[in-house]
């Protein structure tokens, strides 16, 4: 195997949210060229640490690094700069109800680029090809179902050419069809464009689909970082509890407070 | 028991002061990307501010129009009532059309577009940061201030001291129609004595407060808009507070300009 770079490197992370701790000392290497899948129950902070990871808010303490530079400590204009090299796929898709999906993915390019709106209108047909939504330029945002918004921010996502993707929940509340489909989609893309992909989820199936490497979230700490092999093979009940989604176990959904927090310390 | 008060006022002072500084950032970025942006090969898009023109001045022309006419028509037959006992009633003319010009169109004008645009300006951003569309536009590299705040802030600007000229028109026309039709008096005489006592101070007067008026709707919109919290309901509860803060804002901001004037003539 050739000699991986590390390409986003973050660094005991901690972030407060009024008072209360979101994320409690995450540290991860995220290799380039890999498919990264951050993994954890409902609110354990996952999007906060997608979030830090672009840049997008800052933390309480702890360095974000983005290819050996420092994402926390640099200012609003080279992080701007930095930001075009950055694709996000959000939980909402986000798009902008107020223009069309065609302008939706063109708007990174007509903002970053001078390029001729001939040329952007045919970048934007071949991206929406890839995520299979060729021939729906003209319709708005809230004409779309939510797994066809899920892909549109997917190719706007993509259309700056990035490298590396942020994905959040991509799969959520999709058919189980759709959620195979665009796990297929995560993975042409990563292979044809040779990107970099972080992806957030909760499904488990698709972190077998995707991931090369996986780290599960719990509490806003990395309880273990590994190949999804690894991951099933894991001995943390927190880990396993998870994974088959068992109601008996470490994971108490009424008394989250106190048990588990030892275990997570141990 | 003491002690709590002394807390919640410093508390409340806290947070005011903190509102106030927020408000002059949002106010400073806006300038620094109008005049100091382009320079750096950002410039504002002018096609996003004749699109805002034309949303925040032809579609308010009716309403403007409205107020205005049904105010000169009230003010011409409460003055006439008055003036007749003293049998002035040619005055109506003139009081119409300088207290027009000089107070209430700039005034009654500001309200209602603070009602209709300030309005929607805080319930279109507020839905955008509620549905992560702010951040996205982050994450792509796109300052919303530039892209949001920028184009309405001029836009409003230039319209509407044009939708106060019309709304001045439309009173004068108001205390035209009762002056001619009700009162008798001759449309000729009417018509001179409107303008005999109005002099291009009194319209510039007037006018000078409408651009202090425009940055106020449009300012404390988007502020209100980016500081929304909480889905639909912090939306609406957003949109409530900057209205009412544009209509205190305006009240206010009158009052100081006005005051100048006054002192200065002095
Ligand atoms: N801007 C914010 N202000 C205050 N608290 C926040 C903020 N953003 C997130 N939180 C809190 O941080 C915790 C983690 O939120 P986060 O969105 O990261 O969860 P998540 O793991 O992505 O959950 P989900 O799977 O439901 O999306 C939550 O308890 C949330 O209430
Ligand atoms: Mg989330």
């Amino acid at each position: 195997m050739p000699e991986k770079r590390v390409a986003i490197s973050v660094q005991n992370l901690v972030k407060y949210f009024g008072g209360r701790k979101v994320l409690d000392g995450v540290s991860l290497d995220i290799y380039q060229g890999e498919t990264f899948v951050i993994m954890g129950g409902s609110g354990c902070g996952k999007s906060t640490l997608l979030r830090h990871m672009t840049g997008a808010i800052a933390p309480t303490s702890g360095k974000v690094f983005f290819h050996g530079r420092d994402l926390t400590t640099m200012n609003d204009e080279e992080k701007e700069k930095l930001k075009r090299r950055f694709g996000m796929c959000f939980q909402s898709a986000a798009l902008l109800d107020y223009l069309n999906v065609a302008d939706n993915v063109g708007l990174p390019l007509v903002e970053h680029t001078h390029l001729d709106p001939k040329i952007i209108r045919m970048i934007v047909k071949m991206k929406l090809g890839l995520v299979g939504l060729q021939g729906y330029e003209d319709l708005m945002p809230n004409m779309l179902s939510g797994g066809m918004k899920k892909r549109v921010g997917l190719a706007r996502a993509i259309a700056l050419d990035p490298e590396i993707v942020f994905y959040d929940e991509p799969t959520a509340g999709l058919d189980p069809v759709v959620c195979a489909v665009v796990d297929k989609l995560i993975l042409d893309l990563s292979h044809k464009l040779l990107l970099t992909s972080i992806v957030v989820t909760h499904n488990m199936e698709s972190v077998y689909r995707i991931a090369d490497r996986a780290a599960m979230l719990y509490r806003g700490k990395v309880l273990e970082v590994g190949t999804p092999e690894e991951i099933k093979n894991s001995k943390n009940p927190i880990v396993q509890q998870f994974i088959h989604g068992q109601i008996e176990g470490p994971i108490d959904f009424l008394r989250l407070d106190q048990e588990s927090s030892e275990l997570v310390d141990s | 028991m003491n002690l709590d008060i002394f807390y919640k006022i410093g508390c409340a002072v806290k947070e005011w002061i903190q509102i106030f500084v927020e408000f002059v950032q949002l106010t400073y970025q806006t300038l620094y990307w109008l005049f100091v942006g382009p320079f750096h090969k950002k410039p504002v898009k002018s096609v996003a501010v004749f699109e805002q023109m034309v949303f925040m001045g032809t579609k308010s022309i009716i309403i403007v129009i409205f107020v205005m006419l049904f105010t000169g028509i009230v003010l011409a037959m409460q003055s006439a009532f008055q003036l007749s006992k003293m049998g002035g009633t040619i005055y109506v003319a003139s009081l119409v059309s300088v207290s027009i010009c000089r107070e209430l169109g700039p005034v009654l004008t500001a309200l209602v577009i603070a009602g209709r645009i300030g309005a929607a300006i805080t319930a279109e951003v507020g839905s955008m940061k509620v549905n992560e569309q702010i951040e996205a536009l982050e994450t792509m590299g796109i300052n919303p201030i530039r892209y949001l705040v920028v184009p309405k802030v001029v836009a409003l600007f230039f319209m509407l001291p044009c939708l106060v000229v019309i709304g001045n028109f439309a009173g004068m026309v108001g205390g035209y129609i009762i002056g001619v039709l009700n009162l008798k008096i001759n449309a000729y005489l009417y018509i001179q004595t409107a303008f005999k006592y109005l002099s291009l101070k009194d319209i510039y007067t007037g006018l000078s407060k409408t651009f202090v008026f425009a940055m106020i709707i449009a300012l404390v919109g988007c502020y209100q808009g980016f500081h929304t919290k909480g889905g639909a309901v912090g939306v609406g509860r957003a949109t409530t507070i900057s209205v009412v803060t544009s209509f205190i804002l305006i009240i206010l901001a009158d009052c100081v300009v006005t005051g100048i004037y006054y002192f200065k003539d002095m």
